[in-house]
């Protein structure tokens, strides 16, 4: 029989049971909805943490201080004190790097006027522009003249002047920190980098000043080192390490009280969680897909029970098993095809409007996220539903195949 | 020509535990045009009798023979397929499926063997005369149309056989002989029927009655009905 024939007399036959083939078509919507905007917001995560690190800056290498032994007696490694600013500007000698920009860090009561906030002051130099990609967008940044001579100026992130100015500019007015009196030079344009620390709700003040003027310590809470080209991370690390081996005099024996880290790396590691977190979501979206085929192998064995007499009518009439099961198999298609395409259509509509609802930013931390839709996962939900919706019906269809004429059309 | 030999058919069932022995032994011969009356009482096997002349079960020893080919060995596809081609079944509750057209429960045996369907379905309704009827579905004709339809899904095959269960049990006297009449005009045109009956009225409509009893054929009635 032609397939569009049997395609016609299986919506028949479902339309016979409204409510109870909507149930079914329902189970495949919401598993096929739950795999297309799982993977869309899973993806959407994955652009983000990737545009979240290009923000941050590529190439990047950190040196952290690491409390040892027989170092202090301080736990807390940002405050161990073992990198110095020489440290940094051996580093800087190293062939590939960039830039070096030493960062020293310690949160003080702000003020301006009568506004305060305890805010993180970072203590660096100016090739902290380019190492993090800043954009100052008023304004300018302290240069090497204000590092030489310690001035007491600032530049802020978008954020932390927001906290303390509001509306107003602050370029050219007096903040306190510490209660010392700081000129602020320019502010930093908006990041969003919320991925560690947020870098907008820093005010930015010489290493220097800093160190001898504000913090009282000879020790930075890190270096930030800039490698020109990726290929070159590698040759780049073993050159710090080593270096750093030198400057620390560390025997071979001895704990490091540094650590080197390859930031790409770290950006890898956030890739591939954020990726394995997409394919954990659609897993489970897939249970759900699932558990919408389990509804239609139900659906369709109560079906073919119900039309045991139809079913040895037709065999009277000269079907054959595979009549039958073609017969069977469409209609569990049907449900699923039907399933699929309204299960495709609602999760790509969902998957666009529910980043946009106010719950969702609640959710997320005020994150913007937007779903990516490609064609793939639409493409591997219809067929899996089309899948689906074979497997879950054979044994149905198989059991209708098989039925004997003469008992069939004696059921009532 | 011989449509029908069945030689020494033998049925047994089994239930639980027991055999059954519902057929015995039956032998019967049916020629092109003839028309035959089944008979006999409850028990005594003409249902099972049935099934087998219209391919729908297998005899457990005997054998059958359907225009001189074997047909007792047959797979299940297999006789699926002598059943679409070359027999036709009248039912006692007519069959049909409901929410489909008569005129589609007419082409469905074609749609099966895989020809077109349309025209001789549409000729074999008008040939019961319900050709005004094409789109009606089942549960809007009454009775004595339902079993026309029936008729006319039966013959559009151009089978070898019609074999008639009881067709006028779910309808009043008045509908029923007019049914009768319909199977008349077929044997007329030189079908070959089988018709199972336990009523003398209407088993006297066709050329002889076979009479069983116990399994076996206890005897043979020619009627007084003219070919």
């Amino acid at each position: 029989m032609h397939f569009l024939r049997s395609f016609k007399v299986a919506l028949t036959a479902l339309a016979a049971n409204k409510l109870r083939s909507v149930l079914a078509v329902l189970g495949i919507v919401i598993g096929v909805m739950a795999v297309i905007m799982m993977v869309a917001m899973g993806k959407g995560a994955q652009a983000r943490v990737h545009e979240n690190f290009q923000k941050m800056g590529v190439n990047l290498v950190f040196v952290y201080p690491e409390s040892t032994s027989r170092g202090s007696s301080s736990s807390r490694s940002s405050m161990a004190e073992t990198l110095t600013v020489e440290d940094s500007e051996a580093l800087a000698e190293i062939p590939n790097i960039l830039n070096v920009a030493p960062e020293v860090r310690r949160t003080y009561q702000v003020k301006y006027l009568n506004k305060n906030a305890n805010i993180q002051v970072v203590g660096t130099l100016p090739s902290a522009v380019a190492c993090r990609n800043f954009t100052v967008e008023r304004g300018e940044f302290f240069e090497k003249s204000a590092v030489l001579g310690r001035l007491r100026v600032c530049v802020m992130g978008a954020r932390a002047a927001f906290k303390l100015f509001g509306s107003i500019d602050p370029v050219g007015r007096q903040i306190q920190i510490d209660r010392k009196n700081f000129q602020v030079l320019g502010v930093l344009a908006d990041k969003g980098g919320d991925t560690w620390g947020s870098l907008d709700e820093n005010i930015y003040v010489p290493v220097t000043t800093a160190l001898y003027r504000l913090f009282n310590r000879r020790y930075l809470s890190q270096i930030m080192l800039q490698i020109d080209r990726t290929e070159n991370i590698d040759g780049a690390v073993e050159a710090i390490e080593a270096e750093m081996k030198r400057l620390h005099r560390v025997t071979a024996r001895d704990e490091p009280d540094y650590a080197v880290r390859n930031y790409n790396e770290y950006v890898q590691a956030s890739q591939e969680a954020a990726g394995a977190l997409t394919v954990l979501l659609v897993i489970v979206a897939c249970v759900s897909l699932l558990v919408g085929g389990i509804g239609i192998m139900n659906i369709m064995l109560v079906s073919v029970t119900e039309r045991t007499r139809e079913i040895g009518i037709r065999k009277a009439i000269g079907a054959r098993r595979i009549d039958i099961l073609k017969q069977f198999l469409i209609e569990s298609m049907a449900i699923s095809l039907l399933g699929g395409s309204i299960g495709i259509a609602l999760g790509v509509v969902a998957a666009q409007v529910v980043p946009l609802l106010p719950l969702w930013s609640k959710l997320s931390r005020g994150g913007d996220w937007e779903a990516v839709i490609t064609p793939e996962p639409i493409l591997i939900s219809f067929v899996f539903s089309c899948a689906v919706g074979i497997f879950f019906g054979l044994y149905p269809a198989v059991k209708a195949a098989k039925m004997n004429p003469v008992e069939a059309l004696r059921y009532e | 020509m011989t449509v029908i030999r069945a030689e020494g058919i033998v049925k047994n069932y089994r239930l639980g535990e027991l055999d059954v022995e519902v057929l015995k032994g039956v032998d019967l011969e049916v020629r092109e045009g003839d028309y035959v009356a089944l008979m006999g009482p409850s028990g005594s096997g003409k249902s099972t009798l049935m099934n087998i002349l219209g391919c729908l079960d297998v005899p457990t020893d005997g054998r059958y023979y359907i225009e001189d080919r074997e047909v007792g060995t047959l797979s299940d596809d297999e006789l699926a397929v002598v059943r679409g081609r070359r027999i036709g079944f009248v039912f006692q509750t007519f069959n049909l499926l409901a929410r489909t057209s008569a005129l589609e429960n007419v082409e469905l045996p074609l749609h099966y063997q895989g020809v077109p369907a349309r025209r001789a379905a549409m000729a074999a309704l008008e040939s019961v005369g319900l050709g005004h009827r094409a789109d009606h579905h089942p549960s809007q004709l009454s009775g004595g149309e339902r079993q026309r339809v029936a008729i006319a899904r039966a013959v559009v095959t151009e089978p070898a056989i019609i074999l008639a269960d009881e067709p006028t049990g779910n309808l009043d006297s008045k509908t029923g002989l007019e049914i009768l009449d319909v199977f008349d005009g077929l044997s007329k045109k030189g079908a070959t029927v089988i018709l199972v009956t336990h009523d003398r009225s209407v088993a006297m409509r066709a050329q002889r009655i076979v009479h069983l009893k116990d399994g076996r054929v206890e005897r043979t009635e020619a009627t007084k009905c003219p070919r």
